[in-house]
């Protein structure tokens, strides 16, 4: 039962780094009404941030956090420029091309300046409790916090503020915002620019619970967090949130009744399979928009 | 108040205006009307800017808009009330009256409270339904929404893409008796519309349209004892 148990506690953990990626995948998603390819590389290059913070400067996680952000969010302001920007009359394809652009240059970019193996990341919190059998670490609890703080300063964000009520409008119709006077270039910066410092965040996290950092760790990460939101409903950031935990449920049981080998095999399946019921993802809005 | 010369605007190979020339002046009620694809709705996106320009040019009060953002043109006083409503469905009422205050330079605290007290006052189902999401309106309602957005803006001109498109005639009326309400706060309104009947009733001007050209312009009156303007848009 224990055994379960831990499991359950591994996989919310683990989801909880999902849920954050898969959170700011939802914003982009959202904003530009179309997926990006570079989200993997922003992760990627937020976990370097905190890594460097971490080893080098010699920082606390919160300092680490912080410049896993702000690395992100300037990433995301660049991706902007060149990925949206300069071509906003093109067909919607062309922003596709672009960011798998960016993605290809800013992954074999940091195989040649970050080095091409493992970095190996300091632990942090490395205590744990014990309850009735089930080992809880306290970076465990802390990833949970750090999703919450976040995803609550979010949702304060978009509920409260005239920037969040217009990044809603501007997701939903973009002609419609600006018509009433929304400056939509700005408000697509914005969201751009908080969904990849969202992702800067969880690759943070990521790096540091499983104690390594990458170049290419990208690639694997940009999939769990289009996985996590396609599960959730694509736009929907409370789904991509409950998403991303059971993506993180669904592979820990699945190595439990497979080998590890199977983990990402089981995770997919399992996604397909909602998929199948629920075409629209756990939370997705079908188009209730009347002509 | 809004000198519109020679507008032209390409959709690829497809010339939707030929060089549209009119004006309106302060306080008027001025109409466009004509049939599907004559090119109406394209000349209001030239001027608010969504659609590319190919050539001319758009002034507002003395000055040239007509490479101004979108937004900054409807801070600069053109408010727009687009064809098809375009309600953000997953808002509720009263958050999509507040994207409105978005392109309101006077906007204080203030003046919103006074502005949303008026749509409320104007649009008393919409007060009932504040709490509701945009998408779960009825077309009337909604259309009563686009317009109420259009207040919350407060600018000193509107713009109305076909408002009466879809809607029951009992409720074309009322939204007809509004558009004149409207140029009673001291609104300027530039109306496009199919139904030539109800345009021409409440506008003082009007201006004829087809296949990307005007072709007649004169008083409402006029207009609508005009022969060739009654066989064929009015159904006489």
């Amino acid at each position: 039962m224990n055994y379960y148990l831990q499991t359950l506690v591994d996989g919310i953990a683990q989801g909880s780094i999902y849920a954050l990626m898969a959170i700011g995948f939802a914003m982009i998603m959202g904003i530009l009404g179309l997926v990006t390819f570079t989200h993997g590389e922003v992760i990627m290059i937020g976990a370097f941030a905190g890594f460097y913070a971490l080893t080098f400067l010699k920082t606390g996680i919160f300092v680490a956090l912080v410049a896993g952000f702000a690395a992100a969010w300037i990433l995301g302001l660049v991706i902007e420029l060149i990925c949206y920007r300069r071509w906003p009359k093109g067909p919607d394809e062309t922003w596709l091309i672009t960011t798998i652009g960016v993605s290809t240059v800013l992954k074999s970019g940091a195989q040649i300046v970050l080095g091409t193996e493992q970095q190996l990341v300091p632990d942090v919190y490395t205590g744990f409790w014990t309850l009735g059998g089930v080992r809880i670490l306290h970076i465990q609890v802390f990833m949970l916090v750090v999703l919450f703080i976040l995803s609550a300063g979010l949702w304060l964000f978009l509920k409260k503020t005239r920037t969040g009520l217009e990044l809603k409008a501007v997701s939903m119709d973009k002609t419609a915002a600006a018509l009433l006077g929304v400056d939509v270039r700005r408000i697509l910066v914005i969201g751009n620019a908080i969904g990849c410092a969202l992702c800067g965040v969880s690759g943070v996290l990521l790096g540091v619970y499983y104690n390594s950092v990458h170049a290419v760790m990208g690639g694997s990460a940009g999939l769990k967090s289009f996985a996590s939101a396609v599960l959730g409903g694509l736009t929907s950031i409370p789904g991509a949130a409950i998403g991303g935990i059971l993506l993180g449920i669904f592979e820990n049981v699945g190595v439990l009744f497979f080998s590890s080998g199977w983990r990402d095999v089981i995770a997919f399946l399992i996604l397909i399979a909602v998929l199948l019921v629920r075409p629209s993802g756990l939370l997705g809005r079908k188009g209730a928009e009347k002509v | 108040m809004l000198q519109v010369t020679d507008l032209r605007v390409d959709y690829g190979n497809i010339t939707a205006l030929r060089g549209v020339s009119f004006e309106v002046r302060e306080k008027e009620i001025v109409t466009i009307i004509g049939s599907n694809g004559a090119g109406k709705s394209s000349t209001l996106m030239a001027i608010s800017n969504i659609a590319r320009k190919s050539g001319g040019s758009v002034h507002f009060k003395g000055q040239d808009i007509s490479s101004l953002k979108p937004s900054a043109i409807v801070r600069a006083g053109i408010g727009h009330v687009p064809e098809g409503r375009h309600i953000f469905p997953f808002l509720t009422v009263q958050e999509n009256l507040m994207v409105g205050v978005s392109g309101n330079v006077r906007s204080s605290r203030a003046t919103t409270a006074a502005n949303l007290d008026r749509v409320y006052e104007l649009f008393p189902i919409l007060a009932e339904r504040r709490n509701q999401n945009g998408g779960t309106l009825s077309g009337g309602e909604q259309q009563m929404l686009a317009i109420g957005r259009g207040l919350m803006v407060d600018p000193e001109m509107l713009l109305f893409d076909e408002p009466s498109l879809g809607l029951a005639p009992i409720i074309v009326e009322t939204i007809f008796a509004l558009i004149q309400k409207i140029r009673d706060f001291g609104k300027t309104i530039l109306l496009i519309e199919q139904n030539a009947n109800m345009a021409l009733a409440i506008a003082d001007r009007g201006y004829v349209m087809e296949t990307g050209n005007i072709i007649l312009s004169g008083s409402a009156k006029e207009l609508a004892n005009n022969p060739s303007v009654a066989s064929a848009y009015l159904g006489i």
